[in-house]
């Protein structure tokens, strides 16, 4: 019989971890402003191009501050893993809840993100995007953990 | 689909996590079969009216409504 791919359950703490490390890597450098120095760094790129810039270059050596894509990194791989592992009792309705979950998800987190494209403009857009980067997986696991409240909730009623 | 799944529940004087146990699945999954709400797979199925010693048509019927594919 076909498994489903999730993470074993002892992986979803170290994903609250990496959340909460994302959460800390945000929060840390606005209360102290010297400790976003420490994520400058050279590093390699496929591909980079300036805000302002015309040029796009290919595979080349730059200088950059990785703190958005630290906070970035933690936080989705995080989350990835707390969304994504199984849970202590997995079997079939446990499995379906979950993709009744992740299209809930999809279609809500997709939904908005069309009707920003005709309301948000310019650099608001831009965060609607980066915002976009994490707001699957938080739909998602809010309405599975709320899927499993409600289940629990029937059978302690019934 | 219609189960009686419940009923012979009670004729075995199983528990819905006795049940549950027995057929390796959650608690929750022997509660939404019996309200409706969940159907089940056929190993599952099978394994259920194993467990209870019945042909599987004894335990889960098809209705009417199951035919609608288009609903």
């Amino acid at each position: 019989m076909k498994t489903t791919p999730l993470f074993p359950y002892s992986f979803r703490r170290p994903g609250w971890v990496l959340v909460t490390l994302g959460m800390l890597t945000a929060i840390l450098p606005i209360l102290f402003p010297t400790l976003g120095d420490l994520f400058d760094a050279r590093i390699p790129a496929l591909v980079a191009e300036g805000f302002m810039d015309d040029r796009r270059d290919w595979l080349v050596i730059i200088e950059n501050n990785l703190q958005d894509e630290s906070i970035a990194f933690l936080v989705i791989l995080g989350g990835l893993l707390v969304c994504f592992s199984r849970e202590k009792q997995e079997d079939e309705f446990i499995a379906r809840l979950r993709l009744d979950a992740l299209l809930w998800a999809t279609y809500i987190n997709y939904g908005l993100l069309l009707v920003a494209l005709f309301t948000v403009y310019e650099l608001s857009f831009f965060y609607i995007m980066v915002a976009n980067l994490f707001t699957l997986l938080f739909m998602f696991y809010i309405r599975f953990r709320y899927l499993l409240m409600i289940t629990r909730k029937q059978i302690d009623h019934a | 689909m219609r189960n009686s799944v419940r009923v012979e529940r009670a004729i075995h004087q199983l528990t819905q996590e006795e049940l549950a146990s027995k057929v390796d699945v959650t608690r929750q999954t022997i509660h939404a079969l019996e309200t409706g709400k969940y159907v089940p797979s056929t190993v599952l199925a099978l394994k259920i009216a194993a467990v209870f010693g019945k042909p599987l048509e004894a335990i889960f019927q098809l209705e009417p409504t199951d035919w609608d594919t288009t609903r």
